[in-house]
């Protein structure tokens, strides 16, 4: 084991205060199978051995299987090739090329999502500054998940059947669901793209973790309730000065070398990276995109 | 020149600022209101960890209800996560003693501030940071996340309390050690074999250390002649925050405070910017309540005035007159 560049010791076993893959779970490296949802979640996307990301909707069983393979595969790559500069990192300069060819991809094969714009952040001091801005897809709507609301329904009639024209009412009224705000800002100590999302009702309430909770694909929410604190946080966005939520990034490298082992393209990275942040919202790339 | 290193760490640990603590008009319930409070708030603590203090002085003054304990400084609500000391460097250009800070119990600011449910948010904003210190200094925060529970539990309480010795008991452990001090190596020569000036063996040796640093910029956005005369901030946007390492090239040259500064913010290094006036834009530089002269070596900087978290958080105001590179 010793002679791999990704040992264990890389990976830690001990549970992170902070880290979406092993909030309050563990990480569990090869020789352990993943049981953990926190994993389930990370391989909810169906990754083929060879690393392009596909969507399998109709064959849910396969991600188990998955986890191995891409780690079993990962794992011979790792073996294979010089790891001196595959550390999954990134410079601030490769994450806006990165993200301009992610933005690109997206707006050309997602037509009728919203867009992901650059937003330029280098005058922001009033003078002129290298590389400053954030990668930025407004208003994206999450219906409220009619499957719940069918389940409040049904126990709710069990107990007060009077109520449930009411809360019929109530829940068609929130049938636009909510709206999201993402960005994508790169951290220079972490040396990686993270996640910041801010989300409303279509009145403009903003939404507390718990709201925002019953946006997620149950799997997300799962993990969520395993962790509160550490899933998904409250911090500061350092663009705009106020609290967003974010998916904090501190093990972020570590599964993106897993992923870049044999595509060390800055090109590709930000496609990587969604494939598995995306995954938290239920945000699924179209396959054209993973294309080379 | 170790005794000396020792001395001004602990007057960072020792610092304090007196803080007279009023309780916002529309939380008094009592007549005559209660008078404010006098308390030392240390440097590298943080506001919230002053609620088991407050609290109970002003407790009898509060109306029925729920309390969240957070800060104003002249209609600005503080940020919680910056330390007390920063804070009173960034926001108060003339030190006023005592500072002069309202206290709220209610209607917590939730779209300015971070939530803050009491020490524990604190803690953990604490150990978030210094696991990004950490991963800044190695590439891997594990050595924070490695920590045992009793370690990491004694570590906050050293901090909290202030108590110096236990923190370097316990941080030792980290062995987050970042740069070596080039200003003990020289004026203490012999505690290291003297280098021989040889460039094949400095490019051997070269070596690219991080360091962790918090930058917050006060743009004052119109001359002044001294800091009296600086406004206070109403909003957070006119200080920018910029959380970005320091990458140190050792190049057999010391690295300076002023190369520190400049290779974070290059713009008002540029040969047309420093040209401007014979101070240029950037107007004060302040670390820990001090204005220390650009030329010290940047590793002493670090070594002695950083905070507990491993970061060295870093005041200067600048004064942009006109958008510059237009």
């Amino acid at each position: 084991m010793t002679s791999y560049s990704v040992n264990e010791d890389d990976i830690s076993t001990k549970p992170c205060r902070c880290n979406v893959f092993n909030s309050g779970a563990r990480w569990l490296p090869y020789k352990q199978k993943p049981e953990s949802r926190v994993l389930r979640l990370l391989l909810l996307p169906t990754i083929s051995p060879s690393y392009s990301l596909i969507n399998h909707p109709s064959r849910p069983g396969r991600h188990e299987m998955v986890w191995l393979t891409i780690f079993g595969a990962s794992k011979s790559a790792v073996m294979a090739s010089d790891q001196a500069t595959l550390d999954g990192s990134l410079s601030s300069t490769d994450f806006q090329n990165s993200a301009n060819a992610f933005a690109q991809k997206w707006n050309k094969f997602n037509s009728g999502f919203p867009e992901w714009s650059w937003i330029d952040c280098s005058n922001r001091l009033g003078f002129h500054r290298v590389t400053e801005g954030y990668l930025s897809l407004q208003h994206v709507l999450f219906p409220r998940s009619i499957e719940e609301e069918h389940d409040e329904g049904n126990s709710n009639d069990h107990q007060e059947p009077f109520d449930t024209a009411t809360l019929v009412q109530s829940n068609s009224d929130s049938n636009d669901g909510d709206w999201y705000d993402f960005h994508v800002v790169y951290s220079s100590s972490y040396r990686v793209p993270v996640l910041y999302f801010h989300a409303q009702t279509s009145d403009g309430q903003p939404l507390n973790v718990g709201e925002i909770e019953k946006n997620l694909p149950s799997k997300s929410s799962d993990v969520l309730m395993d962790s509160k604190w550490t899933f998904i946080t409250q911090q500061e966005h350092p663009y705009l000065n106020r609290p967003w939520y974010m998916l904090h990034p501190c093990g972020t490298s570590e599964w993106m070398k897993l992923l870049l082992a044999d595509h060390n393209s800055t090109d590709r990275y930000l496609v990587s990276w969604f494939t598995v942040v995306g995954q938290v919202f239920g945000l699924k790339l179209p396959l054209e995109m993973l294309k080379s | 020149m170790q005794g000396g290193e020792k001395e001004a760490q602990r007057y960072v640990w020792d610092g304090a600022i007196p803080l007279q603590v009023h309780l916002h008009d529309s939380e008094v319930t009592t007549l005559p209101p209660p008078p404010p409070a006098l308390i030392l708030a240390p440097r590298i603590g943080y506001l919230p960890l002053l609620s088991s203090q407050l609290k109970p002085f002003f407790s009898g003054a509060l109306p029925p209800g729920v309390d969240t304990i957070w800060f104003e400084y002249k209609g600005l609500p503080l940020k919680w996560y910056i330390p007390t000391g920063v804070l009173f460097d960034l926001l108060c250009a003339e030190p006023e003693r005592p500072w002069n800070l309202t206290v709220h119990f209610r209607g917590y600011p939730g779209n300015i501030l971070i939530p803050c449910d009491g020490e524990d948010s604190v803690k953990w904003g604490y150990i978030n940071s210094l696991k990004e210190a950490a991963y800044i200094i190695h590439g891997s925060s594990k050595n924070v996340m490695n920590m045992s529970q009793p370690d990491q539990v004694e570590l906050w309480r050293s901090v909290m309390n202030g108590k110096l010795e236990t923190y370097n008991r316990i941080s030792s452990k980290l062995k987050l050690g970042i740069i070596e001090d080039d200003f003990s190596e020289k004026v203490n020569p012999s505690l290291k074999p003297p280098h021989t000036v040889n460039e094949t063996e400095a490019t051997t040796t070269l070596k690219t250390s991080r360091i962790p640093v918090r930058l917050y910029l006060c743009n004052t956005n119109q001359d002044f002649e001294n800091l009296e005369t600086v406004p206070p901030f109403d909003t957070w946007d006119q200080i920018s925050y910029i959380n970005r390492p320091v990458e140190i090239n050792k190049e057999g040259k010391y690295f300076t405070l002023y190369d520190a500064v400049k290779s974070i913010l290059p713009e008002f290094f540029h040969p047309a910017a420093e040209e401007e006036g014979k101070d240029g834009v950037i107007k004060v530089v302040r670390i820990q309540g001090i204005e220390p002269k650009m030329e010290i070596p940047f590793s002493w900087v670090v070594n002695n005035l950083m905070n507990p978290d491993y970061f060295l958080h870093i005041c200067v105001y600048i004064n942009v007159g006109r958008p510059m590179g237009t």
